[in-house]
């Protein structure tokens, strides 16, 4: 016979690696061996096999004396180190034309209202405190024992020690926030939502999770972002980047609306915004409810700026442009047709 | 699963731990065993190596490999271990030892790179999550088929699917480099 074609996926694995991991005993050993006695083909496949279990084994012995997810953490800590480093020097120069602050990091989380429940179960303890704001207070600011301040938006909940202990600065929270840290390289601030991580390296950044995503809006510095279900996912971000954690994985994009702010910073800019983008953006700029009656056309747009313009005078200048009328009834605002 | 070389490049440049992460794993015991066979202390080798990994991050904004990232590393660490043994007081030793008619240690090894250990490396990086697990507990731990079904509470069956995959792969991959004296 001439059949040189050693075609492996015809062999019978199953019981080669049977054989090679010490699973066959008595008669089904001695039959293998009878086998492997009258058939070359698996005897060259078996022996070649032990040859790799042999190498492997020999590689793993040799691996394990470098600990390598022990010298990862090492290489992460000086990368980390060196990174914030940059920060520092660039805020060094920014602190010469603005002496704004002696906060060095701030912060803005937005969470999906629908994860409200979950802290308050979870953390209960005789030292922490939980602040929440409810849907008529917009603003709500919190002082932490280490001096950040912490603007709640609309239904935010914040979770937060009594006294910073330890060698983190440990928050919970939920909604949407407005974070100012204050620097403390010694002790990192970190924030936990129900399916990240944020840890904060001297920076300002804005987090933003709906329907199990979990957005970062990086301002200045930088921010590290984990999914806590597997944090060998993290990504680190810088100024002007965004980092989104959905199903899991982690992605990266430097395309930041420049609305992303506007419940803090009350400013609007539209630029041939659709009018129901323009609704959305300004329900969650003021916390209202804006919609429109089902008879209004689809393709208007609008392109305007408001810089802290009372909501009803927005109302009034949007219906004068598109020649509709509004009702206001509590927090919830309709446009119609004239 | 390990990304392309063009892929890891772009984000180590972009600044993603998660990817540069997934490389000094993929790389860092094997340079470190590379490295040893130069400067000849475990110590001395992980320093070499860890410090490599850093200038990369550090220089992460102007990286440009023109190779593939493999044979960057290597060579990288080839050149550091070196720069290690010609400043520091290794180099005493060898120069005696050189003296004394020993043969030159570094000729045979100097950019010989350990084919089958980086093979393996890969390999076991590909492997499934579960199949890895159960490879790791047959071969390295001991453990009988039996033991390691109850310990993942799966089945005899599915940890013996598991082995015979593994095992086929590791012969697939190592094919031209282990088992070839056998006639």
């Amino acid at each position: 016979m001439m059949n040189k074609a050693t075609n492996d996926m015809n062999l019978d694995w199953d019981n080669i690696s049977r054989f090679i991991s010490g699973e066959m005993m008595g008669e089904e050993k001695q039959a293998f061996e009878q086998t492997i006695a009258e058939n070359p083909e698996v005897a060259k496949v078996i022996s070649s096999s032990f040859d790799d279990m042999a190498a492997v084994g020999k590689f793993y012995e040799m691996e394990s004396d470098f600990e390598e997810n022990a010298a990862w953490d090492k290489q992460e800590a000086r990368i980390l180190e060196w990174d914030e480093a940059q920060i520092v020097k660039l805020s060094v120069k920014r602190k010469l034309v603005n002496r704004f602050s002696r906060i060095a990091a701030v912060v803005l989380l937005t969470i999906a209202l629908g994860v409200t429940g979950y802290l308050v179960n979870e953390r209960i303890s005789v030292t922490q405190i939980v602040v929440s704001a409810n849907n008529e207070e917009q603003g709500k600011t919190i002082t932490l024992p280490d001096g950040s301040v912490v603007q709640l938006n609309m239904g935010a909940e914040l979770s937060y020690p009594k006294t910073f202990n330890g060698s983190s600065r440990r928050v919970s929270f939920s909604g949407e926030g407005f974070f100012s840290v204050t620097r403390d390289e010694e002790q990192p601030f970190i924030v936990n939502t129900s399916n990240a991580e944020v840890t904060v390296l001297g920076t300002s950044f804005n987090l933003n999770t709906r329907d199990f995503k979990t957005e970062v809006m990086v301002s200045s510095g930088c921010v590290k972002l984990t999914n806590i279900e597997d944090i060998t996912k993290n990504v680190l971000l810088q100024k002007g980047e965004l980092g989104r954690l959905v199903n899991g994985t982690i992605l990266k994009t430097t395309r930041v609306d420049e609305n992303y702010l506007s419940w803090k910073t009350q400013q609007m800019v539209f630029r041939e915004t659709s009018l129901s983008q323009v609704f959305q953006i300004i329900s969650k700029t003021y916390g209202v409810d804006v919609k429109c009656a089902t008879d209004i056309e689809e393709d208007l747009f609008l392109t305007s700026i408001f810089d802290h313009e009372p909501l009803d005078i927005i109302l009034e200048s949007i219906g004068k442009s598109f020649n509709l009328t509004y009702k206001k009834d509590g927090q919830k605002v309709v446009f119609s047709a004239n | 699963m390990l990304k392309s070389d063009t892929d890891i490049i772009k984000g180590i440049q972009q600044g993603n731990v998660a990817i540069f992460e997934a490389m000094f794993k993929a790389y860092y015991s094997l340079l470190c065993m590379y490295s040893l066979k130069l400067v000849k202390t475990k110590e001395h080798a992980e320093e070499i190596v860890q410090e490599l990994f850093f200038q990369i991050w550090k220089n992460k904004n102007n990286l440009t490999i023109h190779t593939s990232i493999k044979a960057y590393l290597y060579k990288a660490t080839y050149f550091n271990s070196m720069a290690f043994l010609r400043h520091h007081a290794v180099r005493l030793k060898y120069e005696e030892a050189m003296k004394a008619g020993d043969k030159d240690p570094f000729i045979d090894t100097s950019l010989e790179v350990n084919e089958v250990n980086q093979i393996i490396k890969s390999t076991l990086i590909n492997l499934p999550e579960r199949g890895r697990e159960i490879f790791k507990l047959s071969r390295f731990d001991g453990l009988k088929y039996k033991e390691i079904a109850d310990k993942l509470s799966i089945s005899v069956k599915t940890v013996e699917a598991n082995m015979s995959k593994t095992l086929r792969t590791f012969r697939a991959n190592l094919k031209d480099y282990t088992g070839m004296f056998f006639l």
